[in-house]
């Protein structure tokens, strides 16, 4: 029983992280009907960035939940900066292009990334170990199973950007707009909605949650790679097309079923299918649901 | 005299090979209903894409009080004075009706005033305010798009068929709306296949004729012209 509810609660926590990337595919593709592949090369940036100006603030603070916060802020300001660039440089100029040719460019972008950053004046090939913000520690106990600061602070920080999330979307006139622009743009053009400027406010929406994503998956697993945000970001797409494509809350479902079957693959069936279930789950979700759990089925334009 | 508010000169568009507009002219003036007739294909939503710059100009020039669009953006153009009510309304379903109200004042700050004036305009919208704008009824959801068009705070209304799909009591509705609202002092220009109807509200009227203006002149003219007549308004 104790193993059990250990793996779900590890399960939630992954899930969590998941689902904080799941979000900004999600959004992107909402709006532009586009699958922002290097979405997870923004992930990776954000343990770039975090590995870079830790040190910095480690000279001066302890590891706490203060210095983790402070590299957090410096994280999601990097990304959000690299999400509005990858959208104003490489999918701007191709609006009006045939969605393929958006498409090639983003995996294009992905690589560009990825091979920029492990150029050895920038940060390298080689994994580096990220720094310690804050030690690891049993928070409490329930049942047997552990729940250690980390985990708590995983599930506290994706509830609170989620919550901000809703309300953005929800209460504020440019998430407002966000949703206009992803139901019918022509129309939101029309209505004096400067659609370019509500994208450019998705890129860096959805990067600032990545920022938050990779900062958090490298706490836990202290450790930097240039090739990190290829897995992670192909998982936490499977989780979008899990949720439904397009959806917020789809894209946090997604992200926590993908999370809780990947650490009972490990769990119970063996560590080496640890991958292969997200790519099992996206087979099965294309032949049985396209559409996803909560995605409205609707017929491809393409 | 009236200020000029639109301007189109010799504007052609084309969808490929399809020439949808071949050298048309036409002016709205402060305060007029200018109406634009013409049988299904002749280009009169391809007119109104072209001003609200949503469809590329293979020649001409459209200028708004005096000001060449040419390097303007939809979303500008809805700033400087200019709204479009499109074919089919243009509803956003998922949004609510407040909602719907609110993204067309979004260039705005001070619309709170003019939402009670939308609302006394077509006071079923108040009772639906917090519904999903997917789930009004056609002649409510023209309503709601008009309503949003006129929160932009326009000085010229383009209308695209606005009683298109609708029974005929609300059609009546919606022409003695549209009176109302040019007497608040919105200039509007029409799309009507309706002519009929069009032409009793209109100070003025063009006909178009796969992409070229066959007529124009006021209302009155166009209407006792037995050949317009009988080709556009059903005899
Ligand atoms: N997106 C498009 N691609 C290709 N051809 C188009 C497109 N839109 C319109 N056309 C063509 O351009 C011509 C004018 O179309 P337009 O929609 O402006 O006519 P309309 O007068 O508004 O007709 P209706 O009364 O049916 O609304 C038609 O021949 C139409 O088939
Ligand atoms: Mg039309």
């Amino acid at each position: 029983m104790a193993e059990f509810i250990q793996h779900v609660i590890n399960g939630i926590s992954l899930g969590s992280v998941y689902a904080l990337i799941a979000i900004g595919y999600s959004m992107v593709y909402g709006i532009l009907q586009l699958i922002n592949f290097a979405h997870g090369e923004v992930v990776m940036l954000s343990s770039v960035f975090g590995f870079y100006v830790a040190p910095y603030f480690l000279a001066h603070m302890d590891p706490s939940i203060g210095l983790f916060l402070v590299v957090l802020t410096v994280a999601m300001v990097g990304c959000g900066i690299v999400g509005f660039l990858i959208e104003r440089l490489a999918y701007r100029p191709l609006r009006k292009a045939p969605r393929i040719n958006c498409l090639i460019t983003a995996i294009g972008v992905s690589l560009f990334i990825q091979y920029f950053t492990q150029l050895d004046f920038v940060f390298g090939a080689i994994p580096q170990s990220y720094p310690e913000l804050m030690s690891r520690e049993v928070y409490f106990t329930i049942a047997g199973a552990e729940v250690s600061n980390l985990q708590v602070l995983v599930l506290g920080l994706s509830f609170v950007l989620m919550v901000a999330l809703q309300w953005i979307v929800y209460r504020t006139k440019l998430g407002k707009a966000m949703r206009a622009v992803s139901e019918n743009t022509e129309v939101s053009a029309l209505l004096g909605i400067p659609v370019d400027r509500v994208i450019s406010f998705t890129f860096i929406l959805g990067s600032v949650l990545a920022a938050a994503a990779g900062t958090l998956v490298s706490t836990m697993y202290p450790k930097v790679d240039a090739l990190m945000g290829t897995l992670l970001g192909l998982k936490a797409f499977v989780a979008a097309v899990l949720g439904g494509i397009g959806s917020i809350p789809g894209a946090v479902l997604g992200g926590l079923v993908m999370g809780m079957a990947e650490e009972f693959t490990v769990g119970y069936l063996s560590s080496s299918f640890r991958d292969a279930i997200a790519f099992a789950i996206l087979i099965v979700v294309l032949l049985v649901r396209p559409s996803g759990l909560l995605g409205k089925s609707r017929i491809e334009k393409v | 005299m009236a200020e000029l508010l639109l301007k189109v000169e010799q504007v052609s568009v084309s969808y490929g090979a399809v020439q949808a507009l071949d050298s048309v002219s036409l002016e709205v003036k402060e305060g007029e209903i200018v109406a634009l007739l013409g049988a299904n294909g002749a280009g009169k939503s391809t007119l109104l894409k072209s001003v609200m710059r949503m469809v590329p100009l293979k020649q001409g020039v459209i200028s708004f009080r005096g000001e060449n669009l040419s390097h303007s953006r939809t979303s500008g153009i809805v700033k400087k004075g200019m709204a479009l009510v499109p074919e089919g309304r243009g509803i956003l379903g998922t949004m609510s009706v407040k909602e719907n109200l609110e993204m067309g004042a979004f260039h705005r700050t001070d619309w709170e005033s003019d939402l009670k004036h939308v609302l006394e305009l077509f006071p079923i919208l108040s009772e639906r305010l917090h519904q999903h704008a997917g789930t009004l009824s056609g002649g409510e959801q023209q309503m709601l798009a008009i309503g949003r068009a006129i929160l932009s705070a326009p000085r010229l209304l383009l209308l695209d068929e606005p009683s298109l799909g609708l029974a005929p009591k609300i059609i009546q509705n919606i022409f003695k709306l549209i009176q109302k609202i040019n007497s608040d002092g919105i200039s509007i220009l029409l799309i009507e296949q309706n002519a009929h109807m069009a032409i009793k509200v209109a100070h003025r009227a063009y006909v178009l004729e796969t992409g070229h203006i066959v007529a124009s002149g006021l209302a009155h003219e166009i209407s006792s012209d037995e050949e317009l007549k009988k080709a556009y308004l059903g005899g």
